[in-house]
């Protein structure tokens, strides 16, 4: 039985930077996001009928889709909504998880993770340093260059 | 964004600061300092990994995640002469191992509201 599973992560960043985790998460979801800095989109769910309004961003799932669009193919049944909450600094999201992919069931734990990796690659961005990113089963390491300079030196 | 291959060696009066990003959302820094540098070992690592980690990025507003510190770890220059690595880097005997305590804590990186 497919049934959407509300869920919450305390990630305080914008909705551009959602939409990049995101697209570390799931390259192939680029396709099938929509973005309302309103938050006025509606969430479908195939399975059960049912309609939600006010989300920031949605992720159209795949197959059988009463409206005909497309939908990404690892999302089956309801699409995927998120919007941010002011209050609580959190990022508040339903999806219909039992039935994400193994890798995705811990959605809140993905993003996190996502998020963490997107945030080191701006720090380095930032300050112009160099950058590579390791991943390694469900690990991602991300190294910066940095250099010493005489600001970090002991006694100075 | 651009991603570097950096080069295996460190060059002298630089060091790697590695965050690693695991599945359960938890995290870890630590600095990596390679070869006998003497600016390396004069350097205060703690205050270089907080500014690194506390750059402000616009779009984020932390704190974003909890990072648990892992220290300096000194990699010899016995390990990158190597033409194949090894699968464990001989200590650098010159620099004696600095561990940090272990602690939590917040990387504020504050960008713009949303």
């Amino acid at each position: 039985m497919s049934h959407w599973q509300a869920g919450s992560v305390k990630l305080q960043c914008n909705l551009e930077v959602m939409i990049k985790v995101l697209m570390r998460v799931k390259p192939s979801w680029v396709k099938h996001i929509q973005t309302s800095p309103a938050g006025n989109l509606k969430i479908v769910n195939d399975h059960t009928g049912e309609v939600e309004d006010g989300y920031s961003i949605v992720i159209r799932h795949g197959g059988y889709r009463r409206d005909g669009k497309s939908g990404a193919d690892d999302i089956k049944f309801a699409d995927i909504g998120m919007k941010y909450d002011p209050n609580s600094k959190e990022w508040k999201y339903k999806a219909d998880t039992p039935y994400l992919p193994d890798n995705l069931k811990k959605f809140d734990k993905v993003l996190t993770q996502e998020a963490g990796v997107e945030q080191a690659h701006a720090i380095a961005n930032q300050l112009g340093l160099q950058v590579k990113e390791i991943r390694v089963g469900g690990q991602t390491k991300v190294v910066i260059r940095a250099p010493v300079s005489k600001t970090h030196m002991l006694g100075v | 964004m651009k991603i570097y291959k950096v080069a295996d060696s460190c060059p002298p009066g630089m060091v790697d600061i590695e965050f690693t990003f695991n599945d359960d959302g938890s995290a870890t820094r630590k600095i990596i300092a390679h070869g006998p540098d003497v600016g390396c070992k004069k350097a205060n690592h703690s205050k270089l990994m907080n500014d690194v980690s506390n750059t402000r990025v616009n779009g984020f507003n932390g704190p974003l995640f909890e990072v648990e510190d892992e220290g300096l770890t000194q990699q010899g220059v016995a390990e990158l002469s190597q033409p194949v690595a090894p699968t464990k880097a001989a200590p650098f005997s010159g620099v004696p191992k600095i561990k940090a305590p272990e602690q939590k804590r917040k990387l504020a990186v504050p960008g713009f509201d949303v």
